[in-house]
C-alpha cells in the first residue's frame, strides 16, 4: 500500500502564489472547458467516481485502519452531489479534474501516486492556506468538496467507530488531561452541516 | 342543558399542554388533550440509536427534501435524526411580509416542540416584571415574581433542573439538581470575567436534563442527543414526564391528528362551550365539549384559534373585544455573537457530550446604570474543541491529516446574546383570509419587526463580548452584528397578553380570558414582556398556576 505523507510537496508561499496566479490567469479557459458537459474528460459519471475514491483516497489513507477511498464513502459523494440544493454539483468536480490534470501535465487518473499526491496537495494548500479568495474555479469546487470528503469518512462506520471511537453513550462527563492514547470520539461532528 | 363531555379541554399537548393536562388531572379533572400531529410515544423514538452509517443521508439529511420541506424549520438545530419533529414547510403554511420575513419554527406531534427544545430553563428576574410599567413600553403585567415564585418551585422540583445557586438578580435561583458545571475552556472563560469584572459572571447554564434520577426517569446520560428523543427520560418532555403523570389519574384522554380550527362560544352564557375540531387525515369536522378550555397551542396557534373563532358575539375573535388579541408579538432577537479560541490548555479535554451551555445574565441597564438602550440581554454559548470536522476547511491531505484528525482539535467557545424586544402594539398576529391552507384554514399573517432599540443593544452586546473575549488572549475567528429574523429564537411570545385593563389585554392575571371566563390561555402569548431568558418555565409555572385557579373556580362554582 503507497504510505503518502502530508505533502506540501516542497513548496513555499511565493511557489504557491505562483501557481495560483498561473492558474488565476491560464486556467479561466479551462474552467470553461470543463463547465461544457459534452467536452470536459471529467462528464464521464464513471470518470467522475473514479476521480472521486482517489480524492478521498489521498485525503484519508488507508493506514493501520480502512481509508476513505472505500464503496461507502463515495456512495455517500454520489449522493451528497448534485443540483441546486447540494453544495457540490457535477461541475465542480470537472473543475477540479480539469486543474489536477494541468497542475501535472497528464490526465490525473494516470499520474503516479506520488504525482497524484502532490497535485492535490497544491491544490489544497493554495485553497486553504493562501488568504486569495477562491478566484479559480478549482479551489472554490476543492473548498466545497474537500469537507464533503470527511464528512463521508467520518460518518461511515470505519471512520466513525474503527479509525475514531464512536461512543453512543458516554454515561458520564468528565474534565480530563489527555492521555498519549487518547483517540477522539467521533459523535460530536455527526449531523453538523459540513 | 348538554352535559359536557370533559370536565376541561386542552389545545396541544407541547411544554405547555402537558402541564395543563396533568395539573387538571391530578386535581380531579376529566381532561381531553387535543394534538394536531401524529402521537410519539416514549421509548419509540425512531431513530435515537440509529448509528449515522445506518442512516440514508448519514445524518445530515437529503439536502433536496431539506430546501423544499425544512426550508424555514433548518434555522433550528435540525439533522437527519430529528427533522420529522418539524413541520413540513411546504404542507403548514403562513403568511409573513417581508419587511417582518418570521420564522415560524414549530414541530406538530405529541410532545410538541418539548421533544426538541433547548431545555435551557430559567425564572424571570423579579425586576422584569416591573419593565413595562416602568418604560410604558407594553401593559403592565398583572402579576409580579412573588406570584409565580411558588409555581416556579413547583415545576422546577418536578421536571428536575440541574443549575448553580448564584444570587443573580437577574438570573433568580431556583430548585436545583446538581450542576453540569463547566469544560476547561468556559472555565477558563469564566476566571478571566471574575478577574475583570465586577458585575457580570458566567455561570453554568440551567437546563432540563437530570443529573439526579425522577422517578423512573434516569440521569442524563451525556449523550446529546436530546432532540432525537431520549428513552432514558432523562430531559423534560411531555412524552418523558407530564403525560405519564396524567395518564396515571386514569383521567385522561388523548386524541392525536385533531386540529382545533375554533372555540365554540354561547353569547348568553359568555362561556366557551367547546371546540370544533378538522381530523387532520379526514378533513371531517366534530365538535368536542367541556367545561373549560386550556389554549396551550404554542403562542401563535393559540392566538390563531382565538382570532379564527368569530361569532356575531365575537365579531373581532374570541377575547378580541379590546382589540388587543394578536398584538405585542415578541421574540429574543438572536444571533449576534461571536467565537474566540482559547490558548493555553491544550491538554485538557472532557470525556461525555454535555447537553448543556453557559450563560452570562445581563449585567447592562440594572439600577442606576442605564445606557442608550432600554431593557437588556443576556448571553449563552459554550466552549468545545474542534472535533474531525475541521478536517474538511483546513490545509492537509494524507496520514499526516488522518493523524491529527485522531486528537482533538483547538478550543472554541461561541456566546450569542438573547435580546429584550420590546412589546410594540404594531407586531401582531392576524388572518389574511384571501389565503387558505390545505385544511381551508386562514393562514395566520405574523408580523414582528425589530426596532432601533434591539438594533443598539445588539451592537452594545457584540462590543462587550468582544471586550470579554480579548481576556482569553485568543484569536475571533467568527463575528456577526446582525440580528437573526425574527422567530429564529423559537422563543415567540405575547398576542394575548395578560392584563388588570380588560380595555387594554386579553386575558387576566389568572391567564382567564377578559371575554370568556372558563377560557385560559397559558402559554407564551399571554406574556406582556419577554426578559432576556429562555422562557419556558415561565410557561410551565403560568400553566400550573391557572390549572389551579381553574379547578378551585370550578370547585366554588365560579365557572
Amino acid at each position: 500500500m503507497f504510505q503518502m505523507a502530508n505533502h506540501r510537496g516542497g513548496l513555499n508561499r511565493r511557489d504557491l502564489l505562483r501557481i495560483w496566479a498561473m492558474g488565476a490567469i491560464a486556467v479561466p479557459q479551462v474552467g470553461l472547458l470543463a463547465g461544457c458537459s459534452d467536452r470536459s474528460p471529467y462528464s464521464d459519471a464513471q470518470k467522475q467516481m473514479d476521480l472521486l475514491t482517489r480524492l478521498s483516497e489521498l485525503v484519508l489513507p488507508a493506514t493501520d485502519t480502512p481509508g476513505a477511498g472505500s464503496p461507502n464513502v463515495t456512495k455517500f459523494l454520489q449522493m451528497a452531489i448534485g443540483g441546486s440544493a447540494h453544495s457540490v454539483h457535477p461541475k465542480m468536480i470537472a473543475d477540479i479534474g480539469a486543474w489536477l490534470d494541468q497542475a501535472g501535465d497528464e490526465s490525473f487518473l494516470a499520474q503516479s501516486p506520488r504525482k497524484q499526491a502532490e497535485s492535490l496537495s497544491t491544490l489544497d494548500q493554495i485553497t486553504f492556506n493562501l488568504d486569495v479568495g477562491s478566484s479559480i474555479a478549482a479551489q472554490h469546487a476543492w473548498a466545497s468538496l474537500k469537507p464533503l470528503i470527511v464528512a463521508g469518512y467520518y460518518s461511515s462506520e470505519a471512520g466513525a467507530s474503527v479509525e475514531l471511537i464512536y461512543e453512543p453513550v458516554p454515561g458520564r462527563f468528565e474534565n480530563i488531561t489527555i492521555s498519549s492514547d487518547y483517540i477522539a470520539r467521533s459523535n460530536e461532528g455527526h449531523g453538523e452541516k459540513w | 342543558m348538554v352535559v359536557p363531555e370533559f370536565d376541561a379541554i386542552v389545545v396541544g399537548s407541547g411544554i405547555t399542554g402537558g402541564w395543563a393536562a396533568k395539573e387538571l388531572t391530578e386535581r380531579g379533572l376529566k381532561v381531553l388533550m387535543v394534538e394536531r400531529g401524529p402521537d410519539v410515544k416514549h421509548g419509540e423514538y425512531e431513530k435515537e440509536w440509529l448509528e449515522p452509517w445506518n442512516l440514508p443521508f448519514r445524518g445530515y439529511g437529503d439536502p433536496e427534501e431539506l430546501l423544499r420541506t425544512k426550508r424555514i424549520q433548518s434555522a433550528a438545530r435540525l439533522n437527519e435524526w430529528n427533522m420529522d419533529y418539524f413541520v413540513n414547510d411546504e404542507v403548514d403554511i403562513y403568511d409573513t411580509p417581508e419587511e417582518s420575513n418570521f420564522q415560524w419554527i414549530r414541530g406538530y406531534q405529541t410532545g410538541g416542540r418539548s421533544l426538541v427544545w433547548g431545555r435551557q430553563t430559567y425564572r424571570m428576574a423579579e425586576s422584569y416584571f416591573e419593565a413595562n410599567r416602568q418604560d410604558g413600553h407594553g401593559v403592565d403585567w398583572p402579576i409580579r415574581y412573588q406570584d409565580l415564585s411558588r409555581w416556579y418551585d413547583h415545576v422546577e422540583e418536578f421536571i428536575g433542573v440541574n443549575g448553580s445557586v448564584e444570587y443573580l438578580p437577574t438570573a433568580p435561583d431556583g430548585r436545583f439538581q446538581p450542576t453540569m458545571g463547566f469544560n476547561a475552556g468556559e472555565q477558563k472563560f469564566a476566571d478571566v470575567i471574575t478577574a475583570n469584572y465586577s458585575d457580570r459572571r458566567l455561570i453554568p447554564g440551567r437546563g432540563a436534563n437530570l443529573t439526579k434520577e425522577i422517578g423512573s426517569r434516569a440521569k442524563c446520560q451525556y449523550r446529546n442527543w436530546c432532540s432525537r428523543g431520549c428513552s432514558f427520560g432523562a430531559y423534560f418532555s411531555t412524552q418523558s414526564s407530564t403525560l405519564p403523570a396524567a395518564y396515571a389519574t386514569n383521567r385522561l384522554t388523548l386524541l392525536n391528528n385533531a386540529i382545533v380550527e375554533v372555540v365554540e362560544f354561547d353569547p348568553m352564557t359568555r362561556r366557551a362551550t367547546g371546540v370544533r375540531i378538522i381530523d387532520a387525515k379526514t378533513g371531517q369536522k366534530s365538535v368536542r365539549s367541556a367545561r373549560v378550555i386550556f389554549l396551550c397551542a404554542g403562542s401563535i396557534n393559540s392566538v390563531s384559534i382565538l382570532l379564527r373563532s368569530t361569532s356575531e358575539a365575537m365579531p373581532n375573535g374570541l377575547g378580541n373585544s379590546s382589540d388587543k388579541l394578536g398584538r405585542y408579538i415578541m421574540d429574543h432577537a438572536y444571533r449576534v455573537g461571536a467565537t474566540s479560541t482559547i490558548p493555553g490548555i491544550d491538554d485538557q479535554m472532557y470525556l461525555g457530550r454535555k447537553p448543556n451551555q453557559i450563560c452570562i445574565p445581563r449585567f447592562v441597564n440594572l439600577g442606576d446604570k442605564k445606557g442608550n438602550f432600554l431593557r437588556g440581554y443576556s448571553y449563552s454559548g459554550s466552549a468545545r474543541r474542534l472535533n474531525w470536522s475541521r478536517g474538511g476547511a483546513t490545509a492537509g491531505i494524507g496520514e499526516q491529516l488522518k493523524a491529527e484528525l485522531r486528537e482533538p482539535g483547538p478550543w472554541q467557545i461561541r456566546m450569542q446574546a438573547a435580546i429584550e424586544t420590546l412589546p410594540r402594539e404594531s407586531n401582531r398576529i392576524t388572518l389574511n383570509t384571501s389565503k387558505k391552507d390545505s385544511y381551508g384554514l386562514p393562514l395566520t399573517r405574523i408580523d414582528l419587526r425589530y426596532s432601533d432599540n434591539e438594533r443598539i443593544a445588539a451592537q452594545h452586546s457584540h462590543s462587550e463580548l468582544l471586550k470579554m473575549f480579548s481576556l482569553l488572549g485568543g484569536k475571533i475567528v467568527q463575528s456577526n452584528t446582525e440580528l437573526a429574523p425574527p422567530g429564529t429564537s423559537i422563543h415567540e411570545m405575547g398576542g394575548a397578553c395578560m392584563g388588570k385593563d380588560p380595555d387594554q389585554s386579553v386575558v387576566n392575571a389568572y391567564n382567564q380570558l377578559h371575554d370568556a371566563s372558563n377560557v385560559f390561555v397559558t402559554d407564551g402569548s399571554a406574556m406582556c414582556s419577554t426578559g432576556d431568558r429562555n422562557p419556558s418555565l415561565t410557561f410551565m409555572a403560568l400553566t400550573a398556576r391557572a390549572a389551579a385557579t381553574a379547578v378551585s373556580m370550578l370547585q366554588n362554582g365560579k365557572l
